[in-house]
Formats: structure tokens, sequence, C-alpha cells
């Protein structure tokens, strides 16, 4: 048997595999956990961590999957871990710690451990403690300079992830490290923050998943009674609004709602709205 | 050229023909999908030390092949994959020899080590001196082995119909 036949035999037996495009992004992510495993040390791309947590066909954790992203049914929910809760906007929610604060943030900063939700920033600057861990989780208003380093999927929702950076904030010097993870296609985005050190960025960020079944109550930000209904029906719940006459409130301008922002519904449930009596 | 830029093009240009190579030692498409991939992250870890290697390809078809071989004896302690029953279950056996099957067939009643020798050569085309880095072994056992699952695969009778038919 000459060379040449042999060759061409393999070729076209070969030649019968269907393969798919390189999954470059998935490797690069495979080759950062493992020299994140090997070395200790401030990780500076840390999606892999995203995909921990996360079921369905996305990211690797174990064995690398490759090929073309494949359409998985949407998955009934899946159970929060022993000693967390869930929190979220609309579909997209995050698993933390049930210790944690919500909105303990001073001048926009956290003070301890805690997922924001609403954001009191102000005009005012507070230092950051060391050894504070908090997320933001967000609706609209990206940052413009957010950099989509990375491009993943949460459970078939395409995502994108900024990779986690430290910087030193000045007296008294405690080193910030920040990720940040977008979801285009719900509005939702989370920051992600510790004032301890990178790998508790990428552990936060790796909490994040879809909720098919479940709905966040959205925050409140500055929508009017009629907005914040319109949002709540997008996401499958219902608004009982209830007129409260507030004191140094625009008239029609949502003043609280219950439950709190964040708390998870089922869809149809019921969310009271307080807004401004006009 | 960036080091990443540069590792987007070697994936790029032998993403395919790495696949194809785990197929025709005896994976499974996925399994030769998530091999290809396990060896080239593995690769990216040391990739300035790739590219400054006199040969990439060597590089990444050694790590291929280890990857190749640790998981096949992983494998043989576990369940028998479908790759490696004597009969696919799906195979028409009734129709006429099918191309492939009857390479895969041949290729499966060959040793592990032959058959990894013939698809480095004849299908990645490696080089005996890139097949000896490669396996770790002389250049001259290369050789024979070479000679030795060829002179099997002359012999084999469903090859031979198959070039009888060609």
């Amino acid at each position: 048997m000459i060379d040449s036949d042999l060759t061409d035999l393999l070729e076209r037996a070969g030649g019968k595999t269907e393969v798919g495009p390189p999954p470059i992004d998935a490797m690069r992510v495979g080759a950062t956990r493992r020299r994140r495993r090997r070395t200790a040390g401030v990780s500076v791309l840390g999606a892999a961590a995203v995909a921990a947590v996360i079921g369905g066909a996305t990211l690797l954790t174990g064995p690398p999957q490759a090929g073309p992203p494949v359409a998985t049914p949407a998955p009934t929910a899946a159970a929060v871990p022993d000693g967390m809760r869930l929190v979220g906007r609309g579909h997209v929610a995050i698993a933390v710690p049930a210790q944690w604060a919500t909105n303990a943030t001073r001048c926009g900063t956290a003070q301890e451990d805690t997922v924001v939700i609403e954001n009191d920033a102000t005009f005012c600057l507070s230092p950051r403690p060391a050894g504070v861990e908090s997320v933001e989780l967000m609706y609209r208003g990206l940052p413009p300079e957010f950099r989509a380093d990375q491009r993943f999927e949460i459970d078939g929702v395409p995502a994108e992830r900024q990779r986690t950076t430290c910087v030193a904030r000045d007296a008294p010097q405690v080193s910030v490290c920040t990720g940040m993870v977008n979801v285009p296609s719900l509005g939702v985005w989370f920051r992600a923050e510790s004032s301890t050190n990178a790998a508790e960025v990428d552990r936060i960020l790796a909490r994040i998943r879809i909720t098919p079944d479940q709905a966040g109550v959205p925050a409140i930000g500055s929508a009017s009674g009629e907005d914040y209904q319109d949002e709540l029906a997008e996401m499958g719940l219902k608004a009982k609004l209830e007129p409260k006459k507030v004191a140094h409130n625009v008239p029609g301008m949502v003043v609280a709602v219950s439950p709190a922002p964040g708390t998870m519904l089922s869809p149809g449930d019921t969310v009271t709205v307080t807004v401004a009596a006009r | 050229m960036s080091r990443d830029d540069d590792f987007s093009e070697y994936v790029a240009a032998r993403w395919p023909s790495l696949v194809r190579s785990a197929v025709l030692l005896g994976c499974t498409p996925t399994e030769a999908e998530d091999l290809a991939q396990s060896a080239l992250e593995r690769c990216l870890l040391k990739w300035s030390r790739v590219r400054a290697a006199d040969d990439r390809d060597a590089y990444v078809h050694r790590i291929l092949i280890n990857l190749f071989r640790s998981g096949r004896r992983r494998r043989w302690t576990h369940e028998k994959p479908a790759a490696f029953l004597p009969e696919q279950v799906g195979t028409d056996q009734t129709a006429g020899i099918d191309d492939t099957d009857a390479v895969m067939r041949a290729l499966d009643r060959l040793p592990g080590d032959q058959r990894t020798a013939v698809v480095l050569r004849y299908y990645a085309h490696l080089s005996e001196q890139q097949m000896a880095a490669v396996l770790g072994i002389a250049a001259g056992t290369v050789k024979s082995r070479l000679s030795r699952a060829v002179k099997a695969l002359a012999a084999d009778p469903d090859l031979a119909e198959l070039r009888g038919a060609r």
C-alpha cells in the first residue's frame, strides 16, 4: 500500500467528521483556570469561575464541552445552595450568602457584605472597609467604559464579562477588586467588588443564573407608577397600586414596593406599589 | 504578532485537523472536540514556550496523544464506549462498503501504538523526527512501528475491497 493511498483514505475518512468552529474563548478561560489553580495570586480573567455554578451547556468546569452551543430545555428552578438566598431582577438572579445585607452602602460604597439593588450614591465619598464583599444588581445604565473581555452564556443566555481588576485605593490603603457581568438581552448587569481579593469577585459572579420560573422584583429607581407597572408586566408580575400622601415627592412616582426589590416571586404574583398621591 | 493573535491563528488553522486526528484515533466527534480543546488549553498555558519551540505541531500533538492515552486508560476501567464496540450501533451492515466505516474498522484492528503512528504520519503529516518527539521513542522505533502498521493495513480485507472498488 503506497503512502498516498493511505493518506487519501485517512483524509477522506477524517473529512467525514463535521467540525464546528474552535471554541477559542473557552480555551482561554480554561487555560486561565488552570493557571489560577497552579499559582496563587490575583486573577485577571475570572470568567471560568462564572461558569462554576451554572447549569446548562455553557462554559466549562470539569471536562470541557466544545462545539456550537446547543439549546437546552429550560431547567426547572435549580435549588438555591444552603446558606444562600436568591436576589434578582426579572429572570436573572444571583445567589448570595443569606447573611449578606441589602443596600448596606454609604455614599454608594459598601460598608459590609451586601447585595446592592438600589444605589444611594449621592455627592459624598465614603471609603470601603477592608474585607468587604458586595455585588450590585443593576438595570440599564451600563457604564460606557464597560469592556466585554469575554463572551459566554448563562443557562443559554448570552452574557459578557469584564475581567476582574484590582486597584489600590488611597488612605486608608485598601485594594479593591472589581469584576462585571452584563446580560445584554435582559438589560441587567452585575458589578462585584471585594476588598478581600480578586478570587472573591470571581466567586460572587459565578453565582449568577437565569431563573425562567421566577421573577425578581425590580428596583424602583425613579420610576413612575405606570412605568413600574409596565416593568412588572414584562416579567409576568402583577401590580397593585396604592396611592399614599407623601411629602416632598412628585405625584405618581413610586415611593415603595412590597415585597422588596430583589425578592424572587412566581409568575402571576402581585407586587404592592406605593405611589405618591396626586 | 501578539501572543494571543498568534494562538488564535494557530488554532484556526489546526483545529479541524486536530479534531479529525482524534476521531481517527478512535474518539467520537464530541470526545474528539473535547480532547482537542483540552490539549490546546494546556498549550495556551505554555504558549510562549510553544511559540519559541522549533516545533509547535510536535508540541501540540504530544499533548494531544498524552491526553488521549490517559483518557483511554481511565475509560477502560469504566464502561466501554460505543466507539470501541466491534459492531457499531446504527451501522448499516447490509449496505455496500462505506469508505469511512471500512477505514475506521481497519484502524480499529490495529494495536493502539500502531494506530497512533499511522494517524500521526498519514493524517497529521508529522515527520518521523516529529513523531519520535511526540511519542517519546527513537526514530528507528517510529520507522519499524509504521512499517508494521502499513503492512497490516495493506493486508486488511476491508481496505483491500475498498481499493479494489476504486
